[in-house]
Order: C-alpha cells, then sequence, then structure tokens
C-alpha cells in the first residue's frame, strides 16, 4: 500500500472552524494521518473538547482562539501554528455562517455579515497562509470549504450562494497565481450534510427536504461528516500533487442530475 | 498515522489500457493499495508485463488481452476476471487513442474510429462492469479516464474532445442510475502528462508544446504518470463515499484558468 502517499506525517495543518460539524471532522482525519493539528474558532470550549480527543487518539492537536474575520486574529493563528510546530503546510479554510432568507428579504447588514464571514475572512486566511508558504518556500495546500450552493440554487440562498460561488472562483484564481510556488489550491464542496453549521436555518432543514433528499440526490442520502476526512486528506496530501484550481464535489452526485 | 480509508484490500480491479502510461501506474498503484487486479488491454505482452510488474512487486494480478471495440470482448473479459477473482468491485476504463486532425479534414473513418474507441467501448466495458457489480450486490466504484478535453478545446482535437465530452456525460449518468446499487461513478480527467498515448506519438513532446505547457499551466510543468495514482486510489475507495457523479481534473490547473 503506498500508504506514504496520503501520509501527512510531519506536516503541520491548520482548520479553521474546528470546533464542530464538519471542520471537526476534517481535522479529526488530518490528525489521523498523521498531521500536526491547529484548531480554529471564535470560541474555545467545543474547540478544546475537539483538540482534546485528537490528543486522546494519540494525535497532535493545539487549539487557538480566533475570529475569522480579523486580520490580526488571523495573523496570530498563522504565527501560533509556526511557532508551535515550525511551518505550514496545510491551510484549510473551513468556517462560515449559512443562513437561509427569501433574496426579497436580504438586508445590507445580512450581505455584510455573510460576505464579510464567508469570502473576505476566507479570502484574508488564504493570502495569510499564501504568504507563510511562499516564505517558507516548500509550497503547500490550501483548501476552502464551499458548498454545491456555490453552483446550483436551493431555496433561500442566493446571499449565501453568492458567498460560495466568490469562493470557487478564488479557488482557480490563487491556484493559477501560486501554483509556481508548488502550492496547491482547491476545495471542497459537501452537498446535504449531517451536521448543523452556525446560523443554519434553511434550506438544507426545509420541509419536505428528508423527502427530496431520498428521490433526488443519487445516493439517496445525507453525507456523514466522516465522508468529508477521505476528501480532505487526498487534497491535502502528495497523492493530489498534480491537483489544483478545482471544486471537488463531496455531494452524493448532486450537481450531476 | 492512519490512512485505513483508502485501503483496498480484498478488492479486485480491473484497469483497461493497463499496457502502458497512465493505466499501467494506475493499476500498479490500485494494486499496491492492496487490490488484486486484471491487467486488460489489446497487447497482449503489454498487459503481461504489467501483472508481471505487480506481482514482482508482491501483489496479485492477471492479465486478460481483449478487444475493446467488441461487445463479446468485453463480456469475456469480465466473465474471465470473475471466474479467476470470484468478484468485481473496481472498474477503471482507462482504454482509450488519440488523434489529432482539423475539424473540416476529418473522415468518417476517422471520426467512427474515435468514437467508437473512446465513447462507445467505454460505454460497454463500464455497463459489462456494472451488470457484475449489481449482480454481486456490493456496490462498486467505476472510474474513466476522460481528459481535459472534454471541457476544454485544444488545437485539432475535435473528435477525441467529442468524445470525452460524452464520457463525461456518461459518468453523470451512470453515477445517476448505478447509484441506488451503491455504485459511485467518477472521471479522472488528465491534463498535459509525461507520455503519449496511442495514436498520439509524437505531438506532444515538441519543445513549442512544452513551452505552451509552460505557459498554460498554472503548476507549470506536465503531470508524471505516478501523479494519477493518488487520485485513482482515492475514488476506487471508501474514502470517497459521498463522491459520485464528479469529473476530478489532474491537470496541473489547465481548466481553471
Amino acid at each position: 500500500m503506498p500508504a506514504n502517499l496520503f501520509d501527512l506525517d510531519g506536516r503541520t495543518a491548520i482548520v479553521t472552524g474546528a470546533s464542530r460539524g464538519l471542520g471537526a471532522g476534517m481535522a479529526r482525519a488530518l490528525a489521523r494521518a498523521g498531521a500536526n493539528m491547529v484548531l480554529a474558532a471564535r470560541g474555545r470550549s467545543h474547540l478544546d473538547s475537539v483538540s482534546a480527543e485528537i490528543v486522546d487518539a494519540g494525535g497532535t492537536a493545539h487549539a487557538v482562539a480566533c475570529d475569522a474575520t480579523g486580520r490580526s486574529d488571523v495573523e496570530a493563528l498563522i504565527e501560533a501554528a509556526v511557532e508551535r510546530f515550525g511551518g505550514l503546510d496545510i491551510m484549510v479554510i473551513n468556517h462560515g455562517i449559512g443562513p437561509a432568507k427569501d433574496l426579497l428579504e436580504v438586508n445590507d447588514e445580512d450581505l455584510d455579515t455573510v460576505f464579510a464571514t464567508n469570502l473576505s475572512s476566507a479570502y484574508v486566511c488564504a493570502q495569510l497562509a499564501g504568504r507563510q508558504m511562499i516564505a517558507q518556500g516548500e509550497g503547500g495546500s490550501i483548501i476552502f470549504t464551499s458548498s454545491t450552493s456555490s453552483r446550483v440554487a436551493g431555496w433561500g440562498n442566493a446571499c449565501y450562494g453568492a458567498s460560495k460561488g466568490g469562493i470557487d472562483q478564488l479557488v482557480r484564481q490563487l491556484a493559477q497565481e501560486w501554483g509556481r510556488y508548488g502550492i496547491r489550491v482547491n476545495a471542497i464542496n459537501p452537498g446535504y450534510t449531517e451536521h448543523e453549521m452556525a446560523d443554519a436555518t434553511g434550506a438544507h432543514d426545509a420541509p419536505g427536504i428528508a423527502e427530496y433528499i431520498e428521490r433526488f440526490i443519487p445516493l439517496g442520502r445525507r453525507g456523514r461528516i466522516d465522508e468529508m476526512g477521505g476528501p480532505v486528506v487526498f487534497l491535502a496530501s502528495d497523492a493530489a500533487s498534480y491537483i489544483t484550481g478545482h471544486c471537488l464535489f463531496v455531494d452524493g452526485g448532486q450537481v450531476a442530475v | 498515522m492512519s490512512t485505513q480509508l483508502f485501503d483496498l484490500s480484498g478488492k479486485v480491479a480491473l484497469v483497461t489500457g493497463a499496457g502502458r502510461g497512465l493505466g499501467r501506474a494506475m493499476a500498479g498503484g490500485l494494486a499496491a493499495a492492496g487490490a488484486r487486479i486484471v491487467t486488460a488491454g489489446r497487447t497482449a505482452a503489454d498487459v503481461e508485463a504489467t501483472a508481471e510488474e505487480i506481482r514482482a512487486a508482491g501483489g496479485d494480478a492477471i492479465a486478460i488481452p481483449f478487444d475493446a471495440v467488441s461487445r463479446v470482448e468485453n463480456r469475456r473479459l469480465i466473465d474471465e476476471a470473475v471466474a479467476h477473482f470470484r468478484r468485481l468491485d473496481i472498474a477503471v476504463v482507462n482504454h482509450g487513442i488519440g488523434r489529432a486532425g482539423p475539424a473540416v479534414e476529418v473522415s468518417d473513418t476517422e471520426l467512427v474510429e474515435m468514437i467508437d474507441i473512446n465513447l462507445k467501448s467505454a460505454f460497454v466495458c463500464a455497463q459489462e462492469a456494472a451488470r457484475r457489480m449489481v449482480a454481486q450486490g456490493t456496490g462498486g466504484a467505476i472510474v474513466f479516464t476522460s481528459s481535459t478535453g472534454s471541457q476544454v478545446a485544444f488545437t485539432s482535437l475535435s473528435t477525441y474532445g467529442a468524445a470525452k465530452g460524452g464520457v463525461d456525460q456518461m459518468c453523470r449518468q451512470f453515477a445517476q442510475e448505478l447509484a441506488p446499487h451503491g455504485i459511485r461513478v467518477n472521471a479522472i480527467s488528465p491534463g498535459y502528462m509525461a507520455h503519449h498515448m496511442r495514436g498520439a506519438a509524437g505531438r506532444h513532446e515538441t519543445p513549442e508544446m512544452d513551452e505552451e505547457v509552460r505557459l498554460t499551466t498554472p503548476m507549470a510543468r506536465r503531470g508524471r504518470p505516478d501523479e494519477m495514482v493518488g487520485p485513482v486510489i482515492f475514488l476506487a475507495s471508501d474514502a470517497a463515499s459521498f463522491v459520485t457523479g464528479q469529473v476530478l481534473p489532474v491537470d496541473g490547473g489547465y481548466v481553471a484558468i
């Protein structure tokens, strides 16, 4: 088994939004593959328990409270990774919010909040991680958590979808600019999953959604949190050494139909 | 660290076009991940050499020469594979040819040959493999080798592009229809690779082409055949259990820009 292809031993990975849901799941998977983990989220309480869980399982983890919408907090986050583990190899930009609202009712505050949290702060995280990786001179892997909502419409997702559409294009743009440094930039686009996102109030829990998923998602079910683990380890590792600028849909076939 | 998610122990994988290039690399990679391998292709000596290489590395493989354009031959291939290994879990439909010529000059013979080999025979092969997987009742994974030429244009690749565009849509269609059987269907689209496929010798490795690759690929280099290994193991394994109907470019970012 070419285990070393997927092996992350000795690499350092940051995951933002790591205190629960997909972020916590991806952090666990990266830790199991051998990466030194730096876990980031606004609040410490859940974060510390994810961190403790990783350490109990034999992994290495360090939790950092970080408001990703503040540039100085993100700077401190990356400094923490470098200080603690000597560098940064993998940046998983996963934090985000998913409030659903009829587009006719969306106000400026909604727009500012969603765009600042899901798009601008993701941009800053990538920018600062990219700077660190370029300075290190050994390449790296940046992975955004996007969404099927970046490509297909769903009720109440006008604002959220626009933020995620922006992420997909940011992926392609950064891949183009940083390919020369050996930094690969990709996204994972989850579809309907078994998790609760911060402030998710909408499409994923709308009435009738269970029937819709069963009938119209090819695999006929929601994705499990642990099913984001394989994709993130793959994209983070040397197994994906010639893959950049791609949005990998982990959606049970949703966007294919 | 554990990369158990990507382990293929106990699985049987068929790889067509396994005698050379990408198919040979993928067959060796799947074997190293623990799968027992059927190497299939037109040239007996080539597919036998791949099987021998796998056995020499401690794996288990048999070679079955076959003519991919024949329905009867595809059926025989699946029957012989199953007769030998008792099951079929993974089918990598990789065989194909590359031919170039200005669209206005393409003859019926050239057109029919391209569609027959790169599209129709891929359909038949995947269909026969799927019939076996459905009968077996334990799910499976089908992976097509498509091409970046399925979604962007290259000089004089109209017939090839049409065939590969068909493969991408076939991938989504098969994914939708086979999902209820637990069979996932995806494709890998290689970009500029450091190898040339049957029929395309000479065109790829001119200094002009090297310059074009450098300028048009974000990673500024060709992919190596071994860089197909990680992607095919990922898509074939439980690590991709919620990924279906996807076309994964392995192209150094070519289609992102």
